[in-house]
């Protein structure tokens, strides 16, 4: 009697243990997962600093030395972020050391010549008055295939139609067809044509852009009775509007495809 | 932002990035220093028999540590810190014990830790290759 009593003292013991160890177990790891929430946060907005401050050029319209510099920063944020053992500074100090050796370089570019040559490199000739220039093609390792490719790719398909191709610093290739070969312009057929700017935006979301309509010499009163005649009462109920050259108001409403 | 003001930001950036590097650096030169210090004594103690003073060290020296811990979390690798914090607890139960040759043996490892630490960190040709 006394025996089965000790036991079930200790199995509930035994059970007590186990519920602690559980609770402990998945306390820790729901702190570590916060903890990787809050580092994943922090190298996020880091990430998204930098990259603002870099510039905004595309991924392929990035110099050789900015992809470079783009994938490196990917990395060294994503390695402390997944692994919360590495401290944080790990992570942001190369990324800093990263963008002040970006930046500086871009400056350095930007302000003498002969030091852009050299980071950002020249664009290289590649078909020059209608004749491929075979040791550029063998300097830029570019290959007959590859300059078919992108001629295709630019919609030129016959290389006799390409007066010059030149291969630009960040690797794409401008193709510039021979003038007999290239679209008619209005230029060509002398025709007179009207100028075309571009059109201001009024209303973005229902919200007056106030700046766009000093800049056209309109007010508010104007908007709205132009949009008064069309039907529209209040401004907030227009998703877009936008003003052309000419003087013409183009709006949307709001879920007007719903009304419909 | 015009580039010249962006280049401005990032000089202000370079010197906080070296600034911190270096007093970092100091630091923990500084505070390994002072943790060797102690651990020192706890090994003089230790071999001379005086389990009490030895104990009172060794709780001076974890109260220093955590206060030190946190900036070395923030500059070191947290498994140093682990490293740091086992050696410590083990040395904590030989000394309860007793026994001599392991609480010198763990005193040494201790030491080690400390020691490497500033080394590891130091800006030197060895450590950037």
């Amino acid at each position: 009697m006394l025996k089965s009593t000790t036991d079930k003292t200790r199995r509930k013991h035994n059970l007590f243990l186990k519920i602690n160890y559980v609770k402990w177990h998945l306390k820790r790891k729901e702190s570590a997962m916060l903890v990787s929430f809050a580092r994943t946060l922090i190298l996020y907005s880091i990430v998204i600093i930098v990259m603002r401050i870099m510039g905004k050029r595309q991924i392929g319209q990035l110099q050789p030395f900015e992809l470079a510099v783009a994938i490196m920063i990917s990395e060294l944020a994503a390695v402390p972020m997944q692994n919360t053992g590495i401290p944080l500074t790990n992570g942001i100090i190369p990324i800093i050391t990263l963008l002040i050796a970006q930046v500086t370089l871009s400056f350095i570019s930007l302000k003498n010549l002969k030091a852009r040559g050299i980071i950002c490199g020249k664009p290289s000739v590649l078909v020059e008055n209608g004749k491929i220039i075979e040791t550029n093609m063998r300097n830029e390792m570019y290959t007959l295939n590859d300059l078919l490719e992108q001629l295709r790719i630019k919609n030129v398909p016959n290389i006799a139609d390409v007066e010059f191709a030149i291969l630009e610093t960040n690797g794409q290739l401008s193709v510039i067809p021979k003038s007999q070969k290239r679209a008619v312009n209005a230029e060509d057929l002398q025709l007179p044509t009207k100028y075309e700017g571009l059109p201001l935006d009024l209303i973005i979301d229902g919200q007056i852009e106030y700046k766009n309509l000093k800049k056209a010499g309109l007010d508010e009163i104007w908007l709205s009775r132009e949009l008064a005649k069309s039907g529209v009462t209040r401004t907030r109920d227009v998703l877009f509007a936008s003003l052309d050259t000419n003087g013409s108001l183009y709006f949307h409403k709001k879920h007007e495809e719903r009304e419909k | 932002m015009k580039p010249n003001r962006i280049m401005l930001v990032m000089m202000i950036l370079l010197v906080l990035v070296v600034g911190t590097a270096v007093y970092g650096h100091r630091y923990l030169n500084k505070s390994s220093q002072l943790l060797q210090q102690s651990i020192d004594k706890v090994e003089d103690n230790t071999k001379a028999g005086r389990w009490e003073e030895a104990k009172k060290e060794l709780a001076s020296i974890q109260e220093n540590w955590s206060t030190i811990q946190k900036p070395w979390t923030i500059l070191l690798d947290h498994m140093e810190i682990d490293n740091i914090d086992t050696s410590l607890s083990r040395m904590e139960k030989l000394l309860e014990t007793g026994n001599t040759p392991l609480t010198l043996a763990e005193a040494a490892t201790l030491r080690q830790y400390v020691k490497h630490i500033p080394d590891k960190e130091a800006f030197n040709l060895k450590n950037i290759f």
